[in-house]
């Protein structure tokens, strides 16, 4: 009897992610400014977001991937998300202010990264 | 109209415009360190000169500054450097380069990198477990650490004392090697209490390794491989607090604390308090559910790094641990007499250790390494009338050399090894004979000596492409048992980018601690025997002996856009020789004889990683196990093993860091030893029940420095209805007494609170 609910449960959990409604799927490629490994981070965790499948942002291009399901969110509020931890796009500037509270290896406007290493 | 519409413009307008004033400056203020990269400068002043309007630079060297009015000149300035004045521009970007007074001598700091660690040859699978990993179960020591990990089981000894063994492969604990940053660990004396005596807050990572390991350490893992890492001083936070909490009263605090001396030594101390000060009797046997008791636990520890591949560090361990148990109101008085059932250990460990390497100069793959160990370890301990003391002091070496033949892709680590272990133990019974080689005396020596030189070679081929190979072969000499030798076996096969096959195969060695690692039947009624000895040292038999071969398969997948992956593995093991405790020869015995027949154990696991959803993590797992030995009346399944067991392990972290974490396991039928000889009441059903466990956490981080946890272990409270056998007549003349046939848990459900405070 344990065992029968146990694999129950199992069924209740594992079903969602097969019966999934498939919407429509984008990939973008937007340039986005930043130095290190931090903001990797934080660009990419701006963008555990509703509607954004996966994003992968490249330290050496600046090249940020986004896979999205444009019915759920638009490419102006990615970049919207992406400036609004600090970081610049090629539509939408980041706030002095929130571009300000950055870690200095972030500070991507006034020096570049060569010679400093991440932590 | 019109009017109305230019003047809602001009307030626009002239709102912007105020914003616009209002609007901070921002600056950059860094020097040049010794190399010449720029660093920020933090606390740095700014100030519009001829005025005290101004400003400080964050960590970051940002400042941000209101304009003023007709000021046009900014003055930077910071302790030790010359002050810089600047003229505003709205156009450019503020950025000021300080330049030290040459009269202030520099000074800076060099900073620690982190070590690089044990290399983790990919053709050996092992899973490395990340803190992260050991905080989803926050209590308390290594014993509890392996929750979330399919691959290990960690099982109660008996009902009396607490115990908890590590199982791998369905075989018992001392079967895996516990390896305390690739040194020796918990073997010896600490091999039953000795994963109790590791805090969880120490340890920086645990890597599990199924099945054979590398030679490099030693020829005594059978079962498979766990290296403890503890926090170093070079990566650990500077101050770390941890309290913990339970509702039976158990009580743990650590504190892990490093300071940095001068540029080249750092050091951490690591410490430990925790107690059980209550008796607790939840299930009304008379016997404490737990034993009462407190541990001291101590590690100081240096580094020294020259900068110039020099690597150097040593470290003192003191650790103080006594346990009280058995019936409720025991006293001192008790001991040895028919009034109370009593038990007692009471530990005592010094350790002390070291490590230097060094890495040739602009050869990143040559080094030199050279490890050793002094520990001193005393036991002293008696369940009921059985009396067990021991004493062991034991010296470790290592050296290992570590190079390349041609090029990278042939790499070999070769070197020298020696172990001296020397054990004082009595084993004694003031009631029943112990029967020795057929011959009844009430106490018994088991003093040995061993001294084990030894070398060994590691081949590893790597050319970074879709095969590599681990080939190792140890030879060691044994005083008491001559040659031995360890050859050692991995394959890696990448049929695709995502899929990965591994096959293993090798040969371990261990001379089993009979008493130490027998806690369970020291804490009953049976006689204890002695029989099919083999030899004239130790216990009398030769030391386990056993060949290990496993396959692995394991494909990783997305779905969904989310990572997950798919492990298949088996493992055989079989041994050639074996100190076996047959407890179904006799239910009055426990008779330890030297393997005649066959001994083995095959185990197969299925396990399933995935994302669920973004943060929410999902691990399943079904492990299905057959361990057989050829007792003294034939071939049985090992006992309190069960054949079947299925796990998921649940994790969400929210995006303000919540985090949530679930585990249930079934656990299917297991096989107790016979009983047909007890007392019709205190007889046993031939197999348990299977049973579900359960267990939750939550975790809040707050801000970066705190973080709290509350949790429930076995939520649906399930517990052995009569866990001890003869609970009601410990010293009955029939001697059915039994604490050991436990095969579930023995207290229920239970709630723990804790709160982490860490400093960077």
């Amino acid at each position: 009897m344990k065992t029968n609910s146990f694999l129950i449960l199992l069924l209740i959990l594992v079903i969602p992610v097969f019966v999934q409604a498939q919407d429509k799927v984008v990939t973008a490629t937007i340039k986005v400014y930043g130095n290190c490994g931090m903001c990797k981070s934080r660009i990419e965790k701006a963008l555990d977001h509703k509607g954004i499948k996966k994003a992968t942002w490249n330290t050496k291009t600046k090249s940020l991937e986004v896979i999205y399901v444009p019915t759920r969110i638009t490419e102006k509020q990615i970049h919207e998300l992406v400036a609004s931890v600090g970081h610049d796009t090629d539509l939408v500037k980041a706030k002095d202010t929130v571009y300000g509270k950055l870690p200095y290896c972030c500070l991507y406007r006034d020096h570049d990264h060569s010679g400093i290493t991440d932590n | 109209m019109k009017l109305i519409r230019v003047l809602l413009c001009a307030i626009t307008l002239t709102m912007t415009m105020g914003v616009a004033h209002a609007q901070k400056i921002m600056g950059l203020v860094v020097e040049k360190n010794a190399k010449g990269v720029e660093e920020p400068l933090a606390g740095a002043n700014v100030v519009w000169l001829g005025t005290t309007q101004g400003a400080s630079t964050e960590a970051n060297g940002v400042f941000m500054i209101d304009p003023l009015e007709g000021a046009t000149h900014l003055v930077i300035s910071y302790v030790g450097y010359k002050s810089d004045t600047i003229k505003f521009n709205p156009q450019t970007r503020i950025k000021v380069i300080l330049v030290p007074d040459e009269l202030l001598d520099e000074v800076t700091v060099v900073g620690w990198k982190p070590s690089s660690g044990i290399d983790h040859t990919r053709s050996i699978n092992t899973t490395v477990m990340t803190e992260k990993e050991l905080f989803k179960a926050a209590c308390c020591n290594l014993s509890e650490s392996f929750e979330t990990n399919p691959s290990v089981d960690v099982a109660f000894t008996d009902a009396i004392t607490g115990t908890r063994q590590i199982q791998m492969l369905g075989l018992a604990g001392p079967n895996t090697m516990i390896s305390i940053e690739n040194m020796p660990g918990v073997r010896g004396l600490a091999s039953s209490q000795g994963i109790q005596f590791i805090p969880g807050t120490w340890i920086n990572s645990i890597q599990v390794t199924k099945g054979t390991g590398s030679v490099i350490n030693g020829y005594e893992s059978i079962a498979g491989q766990i290296n403890v890492e503890l926090k170093k001083p070079e990566e650990s936070e500077r101050l770390y607090v941890n309290g913990y909490v339970n509702n039976a009263a158990r009580s743990e605090l650590n504190v892990n604390y490093t300071a940095h001396a001068g540029e080249k030594w750092a050091t951490t101390f690591l410490l430990h308090g925790s107690t059980r000060p209550f008796e607790m009797d939840s299930n009304d046997d008379s016997f404490l559910d737990f034993p009462t008791g407190t541990q001291i636990n101590a590690i100081n520890r240096w580094v020294y790094n020259n900068g110039k591949g020099l690597l150097a560090q040593f470290g003192v361990k003191l650790l103080s641990d006594v346990k009280l148990g058995g019936q409720t109101d025991f006293s001192a008085e008790d001991k040895f007499t028919t009034n109370r059932y009593g038990f007692e250990i009471d530990t005592k460990r010094y350790e002390a250790w070291g490590k230097v390497g060094y890495q040739f100069d602009g050869k990143p793959y040559k080094s030199i390494g050279f490890q050793w160990s002094v520990m001193q370890h005393d036991h002293a301990s008696f369940y009921g009338f059985n009396e067990h003391d021991a004493n062991e002091k034991s010296v470790y070496a290592n050296l290992i050399y570590q190079s390349i033949i041609g090029s990278t892709n042939h790499k070999f680590k070769a070197g020298a090894s020696f172990l001296y272990d020397r054990v004082d133990e009595t084993f004694a019974n003031q009631e029943l004979d112990i029967i020795y080689r057929d011959t009844p005396v009430n106490s018994i020596l088991f003093d040995r000596k061993e001294f084990v030189p030894g070398v060994f070679m590691e081949y590893n081929y790597d050319a970074g492409g879709k095969f590599s190979a681990i080939a190792g072969l140890r030879l060691d000499h044994h005083n008491l048992f001559g040659p031995l030798y360890t050859p050692r076996l991995h394959l890696r096969y990448n049929a695709t980018e995502t899929t990965t096959l591994r096959v293993s195969g090798g040969r371990g060695i261990r001379l089993a601690n009979l008493l130490t690692e027998s806690t369970g039947v020291l804490a009953s009624a049976r006689q204890f025997v002695f029989t099919g000895l083999q030899a004239n040292y130790a216990y009398g038999y030769k030391p386990d002996m056993a060949w290990n071969y496993g396959v692995n398969l394991s494909q990783d997948f997305t779905l969904d856009y989310r990572p997950g992956s798919i492990t298949v593995d088996y493992f055989y093991t079989d041994f050639e020789n074996q100190v076996v405790l047959d407890m179904d020869y006799s239910t009055r015995e426990a008779r330890f004889f030297g393997l005649t027949g066959r001994s083995f154990s095959q185990s197969f696991q299925f396990q399933v990683d995935y994302e669920l959803i973004r943060r929410f993590d999902l691990r399943m797992a079904y492990r299905w196990l057959d361990v057989q030995t050829d007792y003294t009346n034939g071939r049985l399944t090992r006992p309190l093993i069960p054949q079947h067991r299925a796990f998921i392990n649940l994790a969400y972290e929210t995006k303000n860091r919540w985090k949530f974490d679930y585990t249930v396991q079934v656990l299917g039928k297991q096989r107790i030893p016979n009983t047909s000889e007890n007392l019709v009441q205190y007889q046993r059903e031939d197999y348990s029940t299977s049973y579900m466990l359960m267990n939750a956490q939550v975790t809040k981080d707050i801000k970066d420095k705190w973080s709290v946890y509350l949790g429930v272990e076995n939520i649906n409270n399930f517990t052995l209805d009569n866990p001890i056998v003869a609970a009601d007549d410990p010293f009955g003349a029939h001697n059915n007494f039994d604490s050991s046939l436990v095969w579930g848990p023995i207290f229920g459900r239970m709630v723990y609170a804790g709160f982490r405070f860490r400093v960077n």
